[in-house]
């Protein structure tokens, strides 16, 4: 074997190695001390207008009806429960949603970017996925971006009248994607390439993600469309109740 | 003459205008154990909810000591019925046994020191020492029962209400919170108790009433109301095993009088009879 | 949901938690602020001591943890240290067909130490997690006045996924006994149904847990009695010598 050889060889068992390792799908939480302190303040403030809005939704929901906080209560253990579930997999690694962009379309955005942080807090201690000083950077991807952009799609296919399971397909997954686009820039920032600085980078982090990443999103599609399908089949009441499916 | 405690004055509720309640009249004196029978869906729980200050009846009153309670006044009714869920973790809303026992004094607005008091004698009282700072999902059902009982015993409530409290409890489990129920009562607590367990309803209490789609058919001794064949095959009850031999033996002239409440004590008669 | 499991019966359960979220917290911050590697294998040595000997964690779920964030942590070291380029830009270059994976030292250097970081990092976070309950976490943030609201929401969640998650299980249980995860279709269908389910019994339990709260006097706030472990002077010496030392060590250096 010549020593390029060997090395290619390396290489090769190192990703044979990175997608045999169980929780591939939670690597797109940023994991604790991974950025650098300025990194870790300055999401946080990028994320702080969207958590102040999400405040006051969710304090008028309770003003409106003090009985929603049990409601929100279980929409957030909801999402945490539903991101914690071994999703299918056609390669055998074990996967998650992140049920996000589901609960955006639910509940929308404003109210899961509160509910998402208290995920993510909770992913952090309790399942050691992600961390509390990478918390703003991970809240702004998966909390704020995603289901903003999630739901957005969503809106915007039920306004020009696409049919609503293809809408909320394409929402949950292109939040989905979104979400890993915006941790790829994320780490692009703080570690810009020597030669070609930082879109270099994220074209980097793009590219090795994606395999992973490609096929959860259309995964995260799918369920999400089937989930809701699920509940259009025999809870109608109950969705009304919560302000889903008015049409 | 027993004074009445709580009285409800011809219930009406609806849930989404199905009517579940259909004028329900009872009076509850102070010190009774009553147990409250009836199928699935005859209206118990919801009953209880309009007891406890939680539902608001649609037409009629609950009067609680001779006073009318109003919208106003539920929190009033609250403070003074307590009421066991029969599915402990719906009830049971904190992570720790000590902050859960205490949610309900602390919604009283008590003093600090006088919820640790009431928290602290709850806990004796349900033999919960050790448990305070352990976490509800690490529990047994058992344990969780005793919990969810704790949290309203801290209440001091003189009436205490429980839905089904034998649910998914094994024997040794049931058998624990029958002797709590007797406790209570021996403490000078009124208890109502919903129950499918004819033998434990017979052996307990001192008056059974019976629910049927959303009425009361039958309000008396439970020796009284067991005896009546109509009212069990109306309200789809079981006579009590005790109840079945007893009869029986009567009929052939073994036994007379009236039926004991346990196979033990009717089994003592019988021999005290042959001797 | 093991790290909850043996948070309640770590052997530092019975230390204050502010104690603990300061000590963790602080180093953490002093891990990615003083940026040495050195400092980070200090703290991911120490922090294995304090979470195994002192929390009594057992040293085998100890390391299993520290792996569990080894795909994220492979995948962006990876990138950190490579490049990409049509050219032999670095001072190591792997020729692949038309590109090469180039490699410097400074960017080895760089995914070495961001490794090191985030091990320490996750060290921090498990001294906390695996010592601490989290609904001592949310008593603590109730102090530093974190709005009501958020922290009753958090104390409410939390004893909800406990529930939802058990259901969850049950209906796996079930599902898989009716043989619904054979093949990838039929899962999907079984996931998705066990979800719907699993949504709808949420918005059910949350009436009960409604009526419930009511029952027992709630008026709008939801407040407990919470009884805190008294902070020990040793303690707090301690965590203070333990930054000076982190500090010590970054300047030396």
């Amino acid at each position: 074997m010549t020593k390029k050889q060997s090395v290619l060889f390396k290489l090769s068992v190192v990703f044979a190695m990175m997608f045999s390792v169980c929780p591939t799908a939670l690597a797109m939480h940023i994991m604790e001390g991974y950025l650098p302190p300025s990194y870790c303040i300055g999401w946080g403030v990028v994320c702080l207008p969207f958590l102040v809005k999400g405040f006051i939704t969710i304090k008028k929901i309770f003003t409106e009806n003090r009985k929603n906080i049990t409601l929100l209560a279980m929409a957030g253990a909801y999402i945490f429960v539903i991101s914690a579930l071994k999703i299918p997999s056609v390669t055998g690694s074990c996967s998650h949603m992140t049920g996000t962009g589901f609960g955006a379309i639910l509940f929308g955005p404003s109210t899961v970017s509160i509910l998402g942080i208290i995920v993510l807090i909770f992913q952090a201690v309790l399942l050691a996925h992600g961390g509390l000083t990478t918390l703003g950077a991970n809240t702004f991807s998966m909390a704020i971006a995603g289901p903003f952009v999630s739901y957005g799609i969503y809106a915007l296919c039920k306004k020009i009248n696409v049919n609503k399971r293809f809408g909320v397909f394409l929402g949950a997954a292109i939040g989905d994607l979104f979400t890993y686009c915006v941790t790829s820039v994320q780490l692009a920032l703080a570690y810009p390439s020597e030669n070609g600085g930082v879109l270099t980078s994220a074209v980097e982090f793009l590219g090795v993600f994606a395999p992973t990443q490609l096929p959860l999103a259309v995964v995260e599609g799918i369920l999400t469309v089937l989930i809701v399908m699920a509940l259009e089949n025999y809870a109608k009441p109950e969705l009304k109740a919560i302000g889903f499916s008015k049409a | 003459m027993k004074k009445v405690l709580i009285e409800a004055r011809d219930i009406h509720f609806a849930y989404d205008e199905k009517e579940i309640l259909k004028g329900i009249n009872l009076a509850v004196y102070e010190g009774e154990k009553i147990a409250v029978m009836g199928s699935n869906g005859a209206g118990k729980s919801t009953f209880f909810l309009n007891l406890n200050g939680v539902l608001y009846p649609d037409r009629g009153e609950i009067l609680m000591e001779g006073k009318r309670i109003g919208k106003k006044e539920l929190k009033e009714l609250r403070k003074r019925v307590g009421f066991v869920f029969q599915d402990a973790d719906s009830q049971i809303i904190a992570s720790n046994v000590r902050a859960e026992i205490s949610f309900g004094p602390m919604n009283m607005g008590l003093k600090r020191d006088e919820v640790i008091k009431r928290v602290e004698s709850a806990v004796e009282y349900m033999d919960l020492k050790g448990f305070e700072d352990r976490a509800p999902h690490y529990l047994s059902g058992g344990e969780k029962k005793r919990v969810s009982i704790a949290d309203i015993l801290a209440m001091k409530t003189e009436i205490l209400i429980f839905d089904e409290p034998m649910a998914a409890l094994d024997p040794v489990n049931s058998e624990n919170v029958e002797k709590i129920l007797s406790r209570l009562h021996s403490d000078g607590k009124t208890i109502i108790t919903a129950t499918h367990d004819a033998d434990f309803a017979y052996r307990f209490a001192d008056r059974v009433i019976v629910f049927c789609d959303g009425n009361i058919i039958a309000d008396g001794g439970p020796w009284e109301i067991f005896k009546k064949s109509e009212i069990l095959k109306k309200a789809n009850l079981k006579k009590p095993a005790v109840m079945t031999i007893w009869e029986a033996l009567e009929k052939s002239g073994a036994v007379k009088g009236n039926c004991p409440k346990t196979p033990e004590e009717a089994a003592m008669a019988i021999i005290a009879r042959n001797k | 949901m093991e790290i909850d499991y043996y948070a309640y019966n770590s052997g530092m359960r019975k230390w204050n938690s502010g104690i603990k979220m300061l000590f963790s917290m602080v180093t953490l911050i002093l891990v990615i602020v003083l940026n040495s590697i050195y400092v980070s294998l200090f703290t991911v040595a120490t922090m294995a001591v304090i979470t195994v000997a002192v929390g009594k964690t057992g040293w085998r779920v100890y390391l299993r943890f520290m792996t569990v964030p080894l795909a994220f942590m492979i995948i962006s070291g990876f990138t950190i240290a490579a490049e990409f380029s049509f050219n032999p830009v670095g001072e190591m270059n792997v020729h692949i067909i038309f590109f090469y994976i180039c490699f410097t030292v400074k960017s080895v250097m760089t995914a070495v130490n961001v490794f090191f970081k985030a091990m320490a990092g996750m060290s921090c976070l498990y001294m906390l997690a695996f010592s601490t309950p989290v609904n001592e976490i949310i008593v603590v943030m109730e102090r530093l006045h974190l709005p009501g609201i958020l922290c009753e929401l958090m104390n409410l969640i939390y004893r909800y996924i406990f529930i939802l998650l058990d259901t969850a299980h049950t209906m796996q249980t079930a599902a898989k006994a009716r043989l619904g995860y054979e093949g990838f279709i039929r899962s999907c269908r079984s996931f998705s149904q066990i979800a719907g389910n699993l949504f709808i019994i949420s918005l059910k339990r949350a009436n009960a847990y409604y009526d419930a709260m009511l029952s027992r006097g709630y008026e709008g706030e939801i407040k407990f009695l919470n009884e805190e472990y008294p902070v020990k002077l040793w303690q707090v010496t301690a965590s203070a010598v333990y930054f000076m030392i982190l500090i010590l060590i970054a300047f030396i250096r």
